[in-house]
């Protein structure tokens, strides 16, 4: 069992293989006349303007939805706030309550209160 | 003298029509010899490694503008080189009449009288265990055993999940010493 974990490490981790003498250097220079002319597009040149744009449509965006919601959510929290203040006041409530029912209904509650 | 080589000022120049000459020579020069012993180990021969080692880079200049600097240089010639490695061997074997279910040993027919060869009889036994594995296996085994790449990078060359690899290297392992006690 010892000698089957250890055959690859006898063997070790050299191939055997070999290569002529400065290869790697030759190859390089070799390789790179080879290389065809190729005509590639200019890179496009990233300006401050390119680089701030986006962040500048994202404030934008931001400040119309501030705006849209000063004109048309604004007025009506207005218009809640007196409506509840105007419920806090307990004698209004009450003058309301009577106002709005008539004389069979508050015979009723008294009736009923009575009991 | 030699530049340092630097993979982010280096993708840079790749882009820029000016530069990507001096870029690429810079690339062959810092990745030619790991591809060249990738290539070599399983295509045996000097010369076809030498080959293929070109058309790699040949390839990989041609469509410089389709790598993505978001990707690393490394993993996507690897891509190219296994590519150009895997397209050379079927070739081989229908040249050679090789059904594709038998093995890769035919790459070593003449391995002893070839000069660029001076591995001793174990070395020599070792890559006939390894010709003898299926394709897939024997790169693993390279990248793993010789190079001693990590599992995540050989799963980005090979598109392969890290388990799978993991259990394509134990089984050719186990293959390999299965041979070469059989032939001890």
């Amino acid at each position: 069992m010892k000698k089957k974990e250890n055959i690859l490490e006898q063997v070790g981790r050299n191939t055997g293989y070999k290569v002529p003498e400065g290869y790697f250097e030759q190859f390089t220079a070799r390789m790179t006349e080879q290389l065809p002319e190729r005509d590639l597009p200019k890179p496009e040149v990233v300006t401050t303007w390119h680089k701030l744009r986006p962040y500048l449509y994202m404030a934008a965006m931001f400040a119309g939805i501030w705006l849209m919601l000063q004109v048309f959510v604004a007025p009506v929290v207005e218009a809640d706030k007196e409506l509840t203040a105007a419920i806090e006041q307990e004698e209004d409530i009450e003058e309301y309550m009577l106002y709005s029912m008539d004389d069979y209904t508050i015979f009723e509650t008294l009736y009923a209160d009575c009991e | 003298m030699t530049p340092l080589y630097n993979e982010e000022i280096v993708i840079e120049k790749l882009h820029n029509p000016d530069t990507m000459r001096q870029a690429f020579t810079q690339v062959v020069e810092h990745y030619g010899e790991r591809l060249y012993w990738q290539i070599r180990k399983m295509v045996v021969s000097h010369e076809d490694a030498d080959d293929l080692l070109q058309n790699t880079f040949l390839k990989a200049w041609n469509n410089i503008e389709m790598f993505r600097a978001e990707a690393r240089l490394s993993t996507w010639l690897y891509r190219i080189a296994v590519n150009e490695t895997i397209t050379f061997l079927n070739r081989e074997r229908q040249r050679n009449n090789i059904s594709i279910d038998t093995d890769d040993s035919f790459l070593l027919n003449n391995i002893e009288a070839d000069e660029w060869f001076d591995g001793d009889e174990l070395q020599l036994r070792l890559q006939k265990a390894i010709t003898r594995l299926p394709e897939k296996q024997r790169l693993v085994f390279n990248m793993r055993y010789f190079d001693e790449m990590k599992y995540e990078d050989i799963s980005e060359i090979l598109g392969t999940s890290v388990g799978a690899l993991k259990a394509s290297y134990h089984h050719a392992t186990k293959k390999i010493e299965e041979y070469l006690l059989a032939a001890d």
